[in-house]
């Protein structure tokens, strides 16, 4: 017996079904990957609008930082690393300890809960226009609180370094920590109570229930948490490019930012910002790799 | 020590440590809605004023009173088109597809699944400048059809979606057939009413998301009136730098919907992460 193309049994059916994300994945995720490979071989500047193919010439010329931007694409790129350094371990660690504390709270939990997943519901443009102005110079909050408590003089800390980036550290915390923090809560929850149980009878503390229960039962969260959290902090923008405009110097300025400028800011040098986006994500998927490696290996 | 009375004492320690960092966390927020209530001289005053009274408006007339340069509503409008035209054709699209990779057997089911989702891998910062070059290929610069459609690329949605969908007994599927229902009858029917939370919670995530893009939208979208809220903080900082009562009351106008959506709402996002099968697997 034949099957029917179309209609409920229809061999084409279920491809009908897919037909309309297909679309939109076809033209805005898959084509762009290559795309995106064949604009990095070439000179492609829309300013003068000119486009010729020159193979690898934008990717060696980063290796061999022929010229001023790559030369900046390696400090960005070493800034960017620097940021991923300083906010990580306050990501992953002021996240477990808030989902610790909300977790211990019996009464309240989800007013705690949703006071620090809070700031996660605001766009980023805000988020840097607050904490600018908590970090201003003359009248911010934060040297005002540092002199009547202290008597500590006015800190520059957006125009200055280590300022620049304590301030963009305790922004960007303030305003995602609360993901990491949801995602440890779930992990927490999803512990069998019997565990704990059982070790009280065997005599467990407080700490020995911690360190032989609690953690390796958050590992698997942790992985995850701890992949997303270092691709969004390889990904930071909007503060510096709001709070501290890539500065002092250079010094703030990301990859990503870097990336922008490059091809859409002032240059508009699509070629070779397309370069820089692929090598930044070969480095972001190894770093991706070796996370979970380590993460499996030590188990 | 009594055990009882040191539990006590640990549970007010608890409390008070809880209490004293929900404080410092939502202060931010506090400052940013205060400052934007004093007069401008007022908020670069030291002593600083902790309770702004009597609260002054003037700063959201400036804004308001303003639409020519500042169109503050306009970007309202174009922010809540773009992001309930994404949330609702996101949804349609994710259950279209998650139906068939639950539902339905066909050659190739497996492998084009798990082809879509190594696709979730792939870091964004490559898609910027081709899919800037194919946006504007099509006319769509400074057009907020550049805000909408990209994102429905997402398979996320599909993920969620089916995983959500394959909890759901097959039995019913099969009783509804016997009756002689059809795919999208029992689609309709069965599928989607037994998965509003998953529905409720993708069409949020999918809404705060495109509300508070940020990058994209700042490439896309160039000209005073096209802009969406986050972008238009932009020409707000770009005007207004130097007078943070008038930029915090920008900041705020902008946080505003999505703050009072959030604290409403938010349960349905932590389900979702709960049932995405991140949470602990």
């Amino acid at each position: 017996m034949k099957r029917k193309l179309f209609g409920d049994e229809g061999l084409l059916t279920p491809y009908l079904y897919l037909l309309p994300h297909a679309i939109f994945f076809s033209i805005f995720a898959f084509y762009p990957v290559f795309k995106g490979i064949w604009i990095s071989l070439h000179k492609w500047d829309v300013l003068s609008g000119e486009r010729t193919f020159v193979g690898f010439k934008n990717y060696l010329d980063l290796f061999f930082v022929r010229n001023v931007p790559a030369q900046y694409y390696w400090q960005a790129l070493w800034n960017t690393l620097q940021f991923v350094f300083y906010s990580v371990p306050f990501l992953v660690g002021i996240a477990l300890i808030l989902a610790l504390l909300v977790s211990s709270a019996k009464k309240g939990k989800g007013l705690f809960r949703t006071t620090f997943f809070l700031p996660t519901a605001m766009t980023v443009s805000v988020v840097a226009v607050i904490w600018r102005w908590i970090f201003n110079y003359e009248s911010g909050l934060l040297n005002y609180i540092l002199y009547s408590l202290f008597k500590i003089k006015n800190i520059p800390w957006l125009t200055q370094q280590p300022g620049a980036w304590i301030s963009i550290v305790i922004a960007t915390v303030w305003w995602t920590v609360g993901w990491n923090m949801v995602y440890f809560i779930i992990g927490l929850q999803n512990i069998p109570e019997e565990l704990y149980e059982s070790a009280k009878i065997d005599g467990a503390g407080w700490w020995q229930a911690f360190r032989y229960i609690t953690l390796p039962s958050l590992k698997p969260i942790a992985l995850f948490i701890f992949v997303t959290t270092i691709i969004a902090s390889f990904n930071l923008f909007g503060q510096p490019q709001l709070m501290t405009e890539g500065g002092p110097g250079r010094s703030t300025v990301t990859v990503m930012l870097h990336i922008y400028n490059e091809g859409f800011g002032t240059n508009l040098r699509m070629g070779s910002a397309s370069a820089m986006a692929y090598l930044t994500a070969l480095i972001m998927i190894i770093i991706t790799f070796l996370q979970v490696r380590f993460f499996t290996h030590s188990e | 020590m009594d055990y009882k009375f040191r539990k006590s004492i640990l549970n007010i320690g608890l409390y008070l440590i809880l209490t004293l960092l929900a404080i410092i966390w939502f202060f931010p927020i506090y400052w940013m809605f205060i400052t934007s209530l004093k007069p401008e001289h007022e908020t670069i005053a030291w002593p600083v004023k902790w309770i702004p009274f009597p609260p002054v408006w003037e700063n959201y007339w400036k804004i308001l009173r303003n639409p020519i340069d500042t169109p503050v509503f306009l970007w309202f409008r174009n922010s809540f088109i773009a992001a309930f035209s994404y949330s609702i054709l996101g949804l349609i699209v994710s259950t279209l597809a998650a139906y068939a990779f639950s539902r339905m057997k066909f050659p190739g089911r497996d492998k084009y699944f798990w082809f879509l989702v190594s696709f979730m891998t792939i870091p964004g910062i490559i898609y910027l400048i081709p899919n800037y070059l194919t946006i504007d290929s099509f006319g769509w610069v400074d057009d907020l059809k550049a805000i909408i459609f990209p994102g429905l690329a997402s398979v996320w949605g599909i993920f969620m979606l089916r995983q959500y969908f394959l909890t759901i007994p097959y039995e019913l599927d099969e009783a509804a057939k016997i009756d002689g229902a059809g795919r999208l009858y029992i689609l309709f029917k069965i599928i989607i009413p037994l998965s509003k939370p998953a529905f409720l919670t993708l069409g949020f995530m999918n809404f705060l998301s495109n509300w508070n893009d940020y990058l994209w939208a700042l490439i896309c979208l160039s000209s005073p009136e096209k802009r969406t809220l986050p972008v238009g903080m932009l020409t707000l900082q770009g005007r207004y730098i130097h007078f943070y009562g008038t930029m915090m009351a920008g900041a705020f106008l902008t946080a505003l919907p999505a703050l009072i959506l959030f604290v409403f709402l938010q349960r349905y996002y932590i389900r979702g992460i709960t049932l995405s099968g991140f949470g602990g697997k």
